[in-house]
Parts: C-alpha cells; structure tokens; sequence
C-alpha cells in the first residue's frame, strides 16, 4: 500500500547519503594546502603544491600538457625552493561559464588546490573569479578575460588585455612596419564584431593607428560575433569600398577565416591583420582554411614555435622529457608559460607557499622574466594588474603554413588622453 | 545601384541555406506535427559523420556523401522516431517540443563521444574535429569562385547549396502533394485516429516522416557545412533557428513559400547590413533582425485560426493521484524531504555540495515561474532565461552604479522581470501553442542579441559585481545561510501558488487555458488573466535570477543565455511541469548532476570503494543524459513524478480483475445486434461478448453483433451508453478487453486500426469523418486513388465537385459527412460502421445521408449506424437495438421498438407504464428530429 511512499522515501534518503559521501570524499581527498579560508599558515617546507587548473580543452588541445611539461621540470630539479608540486590536470569547460564555475569551486573546496594554473577560456566568468579571490586563491592565466584585470589574486602571463584607456602598441607598430613607407600614407579599415569587445578594441586601434599617423578610413564593429554569417560578402563590399591598404579583422576564429578568404575573393589585395588564426598543425590539416588565409598576418601575444629561440627550445625539451609530442602549438604554449610564471611567483614567495603568501610576494613588487631568451614578458606586479605586457610576434600564412613575420618582441603602452 | 545589385544577389544566394533548412523544417512539420528545435543537431550530426568520414577516413566525396546523407540520417530518423517521437504523438505540445530540446542537446554527444573514445581507447587516428572550419562540402575544397559583374562574388559551395535548394523544394513540394506518401502523412498530422480508421499506419508514416526529415537536414547539414563555416552545433541550431523565421513565412505549411522566404531572408539581412545605420549604432541589431521576422510572421500568419467556440480542449487533463490521498500523506514525503535537505544544508554538507545545492535552489527558484506559466497557465515560454538575466543585470546596475542596497536591487530586478514578461505576454494574447512557444523563443534570441548586449545595461565587458548582502541576521555571504534562504523563498513561493491555484484567480486560469471563448463569455477576462500570469511567473523568475547572480557574486549577459533557458524547460518538464516539487528536484538535478559527472562522488565509510565512481572528464556525457531525459519524457510526458506517483496509484486501485465477457445480467438469452443472418446470408462481422473501457472503467459489458452484407443496422443509446466506444471497439482504436470480433471469419480482434480498414472495415468516427486540414479533393483521394473514382464521386455529390479545392474544415457539416460518404458510395467498404452520422444535420441533409446509407446496403455493405435519437437512418432499418449502459437492452426490428423503450433509454425509466394500446408507431410518423 505504502510502496510508493517508500519508494520515495528511500530515494531522499539515498540522494542524501551520496551527497554526505560527497562530502566525506573532500575531508579524506583534500591534501595538504587544503586550508581555503584564507586563515592558513606557513605550509612546511617540503610539502607539496597542489595546483589544478581550466581550458576550453576543445579550442586550445594542449594546455594540460604545456602546464605538465612545466611542473615536471620543476619537480625533476627537486621542486620550488624545496617544494614538489602535484599538478591535479585541467578540466574542460567547453566554454560554458557555468561550467568553469563549477570546476573552479571543485578545484578550491574539494581538491583544496593553493592556486589555479594554468587558465586558458575564452570564458571565465567573474563568478569564478570572484570566487578565487573571496577564497584567497591565486590564479593565473591569459589575459584576454575580465578575471585578470584590476583583480590582486588574477596574474596574466600576458597582463590585462582589456584596459580601455590603455594602449599596447604592439598590435600596431610590426603591422606598420611590414607596411613600409609613411605611415600617413596609409589607409586602415577596422573591422570588430559586433559587441562591447569589438568596438572597445577597434577603439584602442584607431588611438594607436591615429597617434602613429596612419588614416582609419572605416571602423566597424558589426560582424556576428558568436556564429558566423552565411555570407560575407556586405562586409567584404563595405571594406574594399573604403579602399584601405590594411584590414584589422578582430573577431573570432570562423570569421577571421571566412572574413579574410571574402576579401581575397573581392580581389582586395592589400594587408589583412588578426588576432585568433594561429594554430599551429590546423593549416596542414585543414587546406580551406590554409587557402583563405594565404597572405594573412596574425598577431600572436606569446612566443611562437616557429621562431625556435633557446626558450622554445628548452620548450621541446620538456615536452619530450614528459613523452609528449615535441610541437608547441597555442594550447601547449598557453599552459606551459602560466606555468612557468607560477614557478617564479611560488620563487618568490620564499617558505610562504599557502595561497595568501604566494600573492602577497608575486602582486607586490615582483616581476617576471623568463630565464632562456625568447619567453613571453617581462612582467611586472602591480602594474600588469592592469596594462598588457606590450609584446607580440607578427606571423604570416605562406604557402599554407606560419612563418615567422616579425619575431616576438616588445613595444610600448600609449595613455589614452 | 551596383552596391545594391551586389547585396540582393549575394543576398539572396546566401538565402539558398536558410531556404534549404527551411524546406526541411516544413515538411518535417508537416508529416509528423512536431516542429523540431533538434534539426540543426541532425544536421550538425550528419555533417559531423561526413567529415569524419571523408577527412578523418579519407573517402572520397561520393561514398562519404552517400554513407551520411542516405544511409546515417535515416538510421538517426528511425531511432529518434522509435525511441522518442513515436511515443509523443498523443503527448501535449509541450512535451513535444520539449522532447526535440533533448536531440539538440544530446545528438550531437553521440558522434563526437564515439571518438572520442575511438581515439583515446581503440587508438583509432581521427581528427577530433572539434576546431573545423570552412568545413569541406561536397564540392570542390578548396572552393572555386567567381567574380561577375558588379563586383558580384559567387563560389562553388554556394552555388551547390542554391541548386539543391531549388531542387529539393520542387520535389518536396511534389512529394506532399502530389503522392500517395504525402497524403498520407498529412492526413495523420490532421487527424492521426482517422488516418487509421481510413487505412494508413500512423506509426509507418511517422517512421517515413523522420526518416525523410532527418535525410533533409543531413543533406543540408553536409552540403552547406562549407556555408555554416564552423562545424558546431550552436552554429548550426542558431542556423536553424534564423531559418525557423522563413519556414514560418511559408506557415510552416508550404514549402515553396518558405523556399522563397529563406531567399528574402538572405536578402533583407544583406541590406540591413548594407544599408540600415540602425545596425552600427544599436550593438547586436544585426543579429536579431531574423528574429524580427520570425515575431513579426507569427504574429501576422500565426494566428490560431481555428474555430475556439464550441471545441473540446484538446488537452487532457492530467490525472492526479494524488487527490486520493489525504492532505498529509500528499504533504508528508515534501515535508520530510524539506526538513533532510535543511539539515544537510546546515549539518552534513561540505562547503562544495553545499554550494552545489545552494545554485540548484536558485535555479529552482526561475524553475518554478514555468510551472506557474507552463503547467498551469498552459503556456510555454522559452523567454523565461531572459526574463532572469535582465532582473539580474537590473539589480547589478543599480547595486553597482547607483549603490543602492540589495533589497533595492532585488526589488527593482523583480520590477524589470515583471515589465518585460508582460511585453513577452503579448504575443500570447494572439498566439497559442507552438505559436507562442517560438515567438517567445525569438524575443528571447532578440533580447540576447540586443538588450543584453547593450553597453549601459551589461557594463561593457565586466558585468555587475553584486556583493552577497547580509539581511539583518542572515549573512548571505555564507553558502549554507544562502541555500537555506532560497529554501524558504521557495517554500514561500510555492505556498502562494498553491492559494493562487485555489482562488478565484487560479480557477479563472483553469478557466481560460481551457477555453478562451467560454471563459470570455462566464464574464472572464482572457487578456487579464494572460498578463497576469505572464507578470507573476516574470517575478518568481526575476526572483531567481537576482538569487542566482549573486549566488555568482556577478551578473553578466552570458551565462544564463535563452539557450540555456531551453535545457531549464526541458529539466522541468521531465520531472513534472505541474508541480513546484519537481521544479526543485529540476533544479536540484541541473546543479548536481554536472558536478557528479564531472568530480564523481564515493560514500560513507563501510560501503567499499568501487562502488563510488571517479567522475568523467568528457564533456559529451552530460549532454547525453539530455537524450535519456528526451526518452523518459517519451515514456512519461507528464512528468516523472506524475509517472511513479501514478503506478502506486494504479496498485492501489486495480481491484480483482473483473470478467470479461461475462453473460447478460439475469442469465437471459443474449440479444444480439443485427437482422438474423438468412440461409444466404453469413454475417460479415460478427461479434462475441465485447468488453472494453477506459483504464479501470468498463464501458462495453458484453456486446454481440452478427452484421450481414446488405443489411442496416441501427443501434440506439443516449448519451453515456457507450455508442461511441463501441464504434471506437469494432474500429480497434480503443482496445477490447474481452471478446472477439470476426470481419469475415478472421479474428481481427487484436489488428490494429489500419489493419482492419485494409480487410474492409470502414468506421466513421462521431463529428464528421473528414480531415479537416486537407482539401475535398484529398480527403476523396485518401481512399479513391484513382482520379476517375474521384470524378464519380462528384457526379454522385456535384456539391462537392464545386468545393474540390476547399479545405474540408471549410465546409458546412453537412457537406463533410458527403466527402466521406461520397468516397465510401464510389468504393464502397465490406462493412461501415457510422457513428451519429446525422447529428446536428438538417433535416434535407439528414434524408441525403440515409439516402446514401441505403445505396451502400444496396451494394451488398453491411451498415451499422448508431444514434441517439430515433428517425434518421431508423427509418430505413433492417434492424435495431437498444444500448444502455454498455449492454444490449432490446434487439429486433425497427418496426417493434417502441417510444416507451426509447423514452426509457433516456430517462431510465419506462415512461408510460400502462399504456392504452401498445405504442405501435410506425417508422415513417416518427418525427425526423427524434423524440428528445
């Protein structure tokens, strides 16, 4: 009679004894370090860092394996200042806001990680990062996310990426110089997607265009900026018709691609600059994409592999210490240098490697440099809180594969007026 | 003039894939009448198993092309019409479209889970096809282009796309109305049980309609995967969410007009974009203009033009198992459930689980707005996600640029929720159904892409930073203090609906969603009661959303997206869209489940490690149980509560089994329907102790029928003495439960509807036995394949020759009974059963169809017609017998029934019991209109 009740009945009861398991699993899993409540003393020497981090997994392959070629190093050379570090993986976001929320609370309350690296998404919502710093857990990552601006416990290894007011001209002046001639000569078009990113960005270029002496001669942001359109041939019309000499195309991965290969069709001949198109292994892959992009100038904000320096080298090496493919590409790339400014800010922080010691020592006064010539940086703390490390290489598509345009080197930022 | 040229070819040529999808959408519609939100994911599906196929395997274009377009699609066409749709057809709208939510989300998984693990265990060497661009087609790759005149850019992927469009909407449009296949499969979107009774397999014809509609979204997907440029599914279902705009051009009916529209389509958003300054100076226009179109379409052609007055609702109500039960034990299993979760909340939990539960009773929170709108106001809105997110950036705004305190902000988001609910309500005030359900998910698109995009409103990249606030004692800042408030918001929430249900409000809801008209004319307002819901169930979820942002400590306009707001729904309703329990264990479900996916879970001490599970850190996983859910919901479309619930309920109730068949009462002889079967006259149909009812009631207490060839039979009931069930019974819609029925010395007692109307049996359901979506023209087809056929049927009924062309609803009622007597005249049947074929007739009309009953039983047909009143078809009788309460109360000629028996048929008594003379009234003095 009473069946179905029970039933029930058993089943909340059931669903509560998991969730109490789950929560058995996080005081028997927890490790040391595992004290997130900010209150944590001195962690003996000796003991190891727990770091976990996130990544759009999908979009940017490998970002695990550049952090792991990293860490391992570390730990192969007897840790940092004494201290092993267990390097607990990277979860897939897949770009879902919710998602990443969800792995960054698990990595802080369960897995009871000291600091999240490496960071690699095109979301990390503030959710997440708010959450880091009212838990005291520093965190690293790519600057291209809100999280890593204006935040204490937020440190890029490219520095923040979106100050409005502050310009870097590195996305600029190679551009210029692959140009040649008078700048004044020159006709830009700026073409954004169509949100606050793209127009804030296509901002930021025509201050530096403008203050370079180069003419901005048309400055959209209009493009779709999720899904890309079923044709683009207005915006390819649009633009040929302001006749410029250089085409900034910033927007997403689909529409560089498919913005870049219109142009061409339209017999435009000039310039075409972007920001999201090098990943290396997708041109000998992927031939459309290789053919659309022929010509095509991409500004890469860390060291690429292509330009082979000690730092890319001792890169290699690290990979095959740990048996993984020796090829550096974005993802590998993107955790492998959070990783290695995560290893000097735990140098700095000496015996205090608990969360609140490690960014105590790096947000004041620290800076980053990478040890072999040709690293990303240099960086410093406070100040890259909010301005970008002014740095960039220029790559080119030629003959369907990157080449090395403008090798990786720094710039200037400019104070907007 | 050039730049012009340029944009409307261009435009237009770009149009070609929305027309293509748009096509596709239109006849899937219209074979199955389910409007599938998943046919972007088949299409992705398809085109992933292409690439995979051609690139990863390195096939060439033909096998590739052929192995995913002709061979996968279908197979996923018949899966997903077994194993989902199938089940759903008798289900409401709702589950419906929510069941198609389920494909989008979890179809794409499939492919992509396979190899994954293909590449990871089996080893297998496959591109993971995750970052794909400018996806290969079927054409040359990379492409050929052209430069025309004017500056005109034409390529190869391009021109394929335009060619199949036009290729495929000609034959579509042929195959629907120019075949028998699609016929068919209009005539089972029309009126599924009549398609049966005239001879069609609905269940084939499902099978044909998926398999159709999954091959054409496979085509587009793998032929404009080049178009569609990135191969993911958010690509490909916005796609097919723009093309829904076109298809609704052509009211999802024709295809040509929603080829045609998917072309101007293309175009208008070409000179948009060209032209209108509008698109630079408002963020995200450009994006919305589709969605402008598809609001705008509905709300002109959407139109629920139906007749409202004087129809049934069509949706049944649910059965509630629980009005047996007293009021604690329907209370008690919440209540103890109530007082667990507190106490895990406030003593069990960790931090991580806790704030697990505390996001998943926020979500809860927006989850209950869909059972107040959804499951009681009968209204799907797929807005609701922008109703959360706009209250949450209002409370953000205000709390983060003006200072105000959190209370404030609360109130200011509920404020804003509620405003713009009631401008979503309006389009409910003229559209129902998948109407509204698609005009709400436009305006849901539009505020994505316009309002939430809007600098001011989102402060620019950064979103609103909302510190948890501490409210007197409680402090909100600490997770557990917030889940157990959210609880009791909940809990507070809940108990209001529960008065509102009970209240003159509520029963004026019940009221409208059943019937507008009736409810207009008891002195309701209809246009009142709709706002009134849409604005409270805008507050409950404006409610949730400031909750779940600052459960975030941020709101921003990307994380509670009217995509996401799809999966809510389809989580609701899944567990039960009637009840704000399930609105919790929803919401509990969509928090937890991600989280024990994604970090496993182990239990307490004694139970042994193995039995806890390490979680998955594949993405594809938690998209699948989206599939699973999509099948439960097939299984139990009102919900999984109403699903367990109910099977307790029916243990508890199924008494002793009761006898079928069993002997007249008072051990008489049976009566037996039907003139008594001459030396040379072997009854056609011939029936043995009927029984059959409707779950645990009986209706039919054994009834036998011996129908000759060339006689009529009358039978007559009043209302409740289960004519129509009987009709229904020898049709095989409503299933026997005892007994057996002969056509023709074969027990068909067990064959289904279609099976029966092949043998010969031809049953005309009570109101009318035409379809009323399909043209005279059709409804004749459906049974006279042949034109000449068609022909003498308008020789025999020239009324109807001169109405060929109109659709069947648009006749008088009259005239629909003289389609489908028309075609049974031409063709006639073995047997035809006729359930009040001459009610509400007039008196002319009614001498015509007995006139055509008479023709037929000249033909050698057997006839039963079964009325309420005597005359009508009584007068012409062979034979006659009297029904009453599921038995055969008399039998025997026309010429013996008596008006006392009659009378006593109606009023259950014998009217006169002592009369003079016995009531001997001939046939031809009965008055036409009977004796009621």
């Amino acid at each position: 009679m009473h069946r179905q009740r029970r039933t029930a009945l058993v089943a909340v009861i059931a669903l509560l004894a998991l969730l109490a398991g789950c929560g058995e699993s996080e005081r028997s899993g927890g490790s040391g370090g595992s004290d997130t409540d900010g209150g944590g003393g001195d962690t003996a020497a000796g003991e190891e860092i727990v770091v976990g981090g996130v990544a759009q997994l999908q979009f940017y392959e490998g970002v695990d394996v550049g952090a792991r070629a990293r860490f391992e190093r570390a730990n192969r050379d007897g840790g940092v200042n004494g201290h092993p570090i267990r390097f607990l993986g990277v979860e897939d976001d897949n770009a879902d806001p919710q998602r990443n929320t969800t792995i960054i609370r698990d990595l802080v309350q369960q897995e009871g990680v000291t600091a999240v690296v490496p960071i690699t998404s095109d979301t990390f919502p503030a959710a997440s990062s708010d959450f880091l710093a009212e838990n005291e857990v520093p965190y690293v990552g790519w600057g291209v996310n809100p999280g890593f601006c204006g935040s204490e416990w937020g440190f890029a290894f490219t520095g923040c990426l979106l100050n409005p007011s502050v310009v870097n001209s590195s996305l600029v002046d190679p551009v210029l110089e692959v140009a040649g001639g008078d700048p004044s000569e020159l006709k830009v078009a700026l073409q954004a997607g169509d949100n606050p990113q793209g127009e804030g960005g296509n901002a930021l270029y025509e201050a530096i265009l403008t203050d370079r002496g180069a003419q901005v001669v048309y400055n959209e942001s209009d493009l779709p900026p999720v899904d890309p359109p079923t044709s683009y041939a207005p915006w390819a019309q649009a633009i040929t018709a302001a006749d410029p000499d250089i085409v900034y195309v910033s927007t997403n991965f689909p529409n560089e691609v498919g913005l870049t290969g219109a142009l061409r069709d339209a017999g435009y001949d000039g310039l075409t600059v972007g920001f999201t198109t090098y990943t290396p292994g997708l041109l000998e892959e992927q031939p459309n994409v290789a053919d659309a992009l022929e010509g095509h100038l991409i500004n890469v904000q860390l060291p690429p592999q292509e330009s082979d320096s000690p730092a890319i080298q001792q890169l290699r090496e690290d990979l095959e210490a740990i048996d993984e493919p020796t090829d550096a590409t974005f993802g590998v790339a993107q955790g492998y240098w959070q990783a290695d400014l995560f290893i000097q800010m735990l140098e700095a922080a000496g015996d205090d490697v608990s969360g609140p010691g490690i960014q105590a020592a790096a947000a004041d006064g620290f800076s980053y440099e990478p040890v072999d010539e040709g690293g990303p940086g240099p960086l410093s703390f406070p100040e890259n809180f909010d301005v970008s490390a002014p740095c960039a290489a220029l790559v080119a598509v030629e003959d369907g594969a990157y080449g090395i345009e403008k090798p990786f080197s720094c710039f200037e930022n400019l104070e907007l007026g | 003039m050039e730049k012009l040229l340029n944009l409307i070819v261009s435009g237009a040529v770009s149009g070609a894939i929305y027309s293509l999808v748009a096509a596709g959408l239109v006849v899937s519609y219209s074979a199955t009448g389910i409007f599938n939100l998943g046919y972007g994911a088949v299409a992705f599906t398809t085109a992933y198993v292409y690439y995979q196929l051609h690139i990863g395997l390195g096939w060439p274009i033909v096998p590739a092309a052929v192995a995913a377009i002709v061979v996968f699609a279908p197979l996923v066409g018949v899966a997903l019409d077994r194993l989902v749709f199938r089940r759903l057809a008798a289900a409401g709208d709702t589950a419906k479209v929510m069941a198609t939510v389920g494909v989008l989300v979890a179809l794409p998984a499939v492919p992509r889970l396979l190899v994954e693990w293909l590449t990871e265990t089996a080893g297998w060497d496959l591109p993971s096809g995750t970052k794909v661009f400018l996806t290969p087609g079927i054409g040359p790759s990379p492409k050929e282009s052209w430069r025309l005149p004017g500056g005109i850019v034409l390529d190869s992927n391009q021109l394929i796309v335009a060619v199949l469009a036009l290729v495929v909407s000609v034959a579509l449009w042929a195959l629907m109305r120019h075949t028998r296949l699609g016929l068919r499969m209009r005539a089972v979107v029309d009126r599924p049980e009549l398609a049966a009774l005239r001879g069609v397999d609905p269940g084939r014809s499902s099978t044909i309609a998926w398999v159709l509609g999954s091959g054409l979204a496979g085509l587009a997907g793998v032929a404009g995967a080049p178009v569609f440029n990135s191969l993911s599914p958010s690509t490909y279902t916005s796609i097919t969410f723009v093309a829904t705009a076109a298809a609704v051009v052509g009211r999802l009916r024709s295809v040509p007009l929603a080829v045609a529209g998917g072309l101007a389509l293309g175009v208008l958003q070409n000179l948009v974009t060209g032209y209108a300054s509008i698109t630079k100076d408002i963020v995200g226009f450009g994006q919305a203009v589709p969605f402008v179109v598809l609001l705008g379409g509905l709300l002109l052609l959407g139109r629920d033009r139906s007749r409202r007055a004087g129809t049934v609702a069509e949706e049944r109500s649910v059965e509630d198992h629980r009005l047996a039960l007293s009021a604690f034990r329907r209370r008690a299993p919440w209540a103890i459930a109530t007082v667990l979760l507190v106490v895990y909340i406030q003593l069990v939990g960790s931090d991580y689980w806790v704030g697990v539960v505390g996001r998943g009773l926020a979500l809860a929170l927006v989850f209950v707005s869909f059972v107040l709108l959804t499951g009681t106001g009968g209204m799907v809105s797929l807005a609701q996600a922008a109703l959360a997110t706009a209250a949450g950036l209002s409370a953000g705004l205000v709390i983060e640029r003006y200072g105000v305190s959190w209370p404030v902000g609360l109130a200011v988001g509920v404020a804003v929720a509620v405003g713009i609910g009631v401008v979503v309500a309006f389009p409910a005030l003229r559209l129902g159904g998948l109407s509204l359900t698609l005009a709400t998910l436009a305006l849901g698109l539009a505020g994505d892409s316009v309002l939430f995009a809007w600098p001011w409103f989102r402060n620019g990249t950064s979103g609103w930073s909302i510190p948890r606030p501490t409210l007197g004692p409680l402090d909100l800042g600490d997770d557990r203090t917030f889940a157990l408030v959210v609880l009791g918001v909940i809990l507070l929430v809940t108990a209001m609906l529960h008065n509102l249900e009970r209240s003159a409000t509520g029963r004026a809801l019940v009221a409208v969603r059943a019937s507008e008209t009736a409810a207009a004319t008891s002195g309701l307002s209809p246009v009142a009661a709709k706002l009134g819901v849409f604005a409270l169930s805008a507050a409950i979820a404006g409610l949730g959303g400031v909750f779940l942002v600052t459960f975030d400590f941020h709101a921003s306009d990307s994380t509670y997206t009217t995509a996401v707001g799809l999966g809510w729904l389809a989580a609701v309703v899944l567990w039960g869209i009637r009840r704000p329990g399930a609105a919790v264990i929803a919401g509990l479900s969509a928090s937890l489940l991600p989280a024990l996916l994604a970090s496993g879970f182990t239990w307490p001490e004694p139970v042994p490690s193995w039995l806890g599970w390490d979680g998955t850190s594949s993405i594809y996983v938690a998209d699948l149980l989206f599939g699973l859910g999509a099948v439960q919901m097939a299984k139990s479309p009102d919900g999984i509560l109403a699903f367990v619930g109910g099977r307790g309920a029916r243990r508890r109730a199924a008494g002793p089994p009761s006898a079928a068949g069993d002997p007249a009462p008072g051990g008489e002889a049976r009566r037996v329907i039907g003139a008594p079967a001459g030396a040379d006259r072997t009854p056609l149909l011939t029936v043995r102790g009927l029984t059959a009812g409707y779950g645990a009631v009986g209706v039919l207490h054994g009834i036998d029928l011996d129908l000759a060839p060339g006689t009529l039979t009358v039978v007559i009931g009043a209302n409740g003495a289960g004519k129509s069930t009987l009709c229904s019974t020898l049709g095989g819609l409503v299933p026997a439960t005892g007994g057996r029925i002969e056509l023709d010395g074969r027990d068909v007692t067990g064959t289904a509807p279609h099976g029966r109307a092949r043998a010969g049996l031809m049953v005309l359901p009570e109101s009318r036995g035409a379809f009323p979506g399909l043209t005279v023209e059709d409804n004749l087809a459906l049974w006279l394949d042949r034109a000449e056929e068609r022909e003498q049927a308008y020789e025999r009924f020239p009324a109807l020759g001169a109405r060929r062309h109109l659709l069947a609803r648009d006749l008088s009622g009259g005239e629909q009974q003289m389609v489908t007597l028309a075609a049974a005249c031409v063709r006639p049947p073995r047997v035809l059963v006729a359930d009040e074929p001459t009610l509400g007739l007039a008196p002319l009309v009614v001498a015509q169809v007995v006139a055509a009953f008479e023709e037929l039983r000249a033909e050698g047909v057997a006839v039963l017609v079964v009325e309420e009143k005597i005359g009508g078809a009584l007068v012409a009788a062979d034979a006659c017998a009297t029904l009453r309460l599921g038995e055969v109360t008399w039998a025997g000629r026309p010429a013996d029934l008596d008006t006392a028996r009659v009378g006593e048929l109606h009023l259950g008594r014998v009217i006169d019991p002592e009369p003079a003379e016995p009531a001997l009234l001939p046939p031809s003095v009965l008055p036409a209109g009977g004796l009621t």
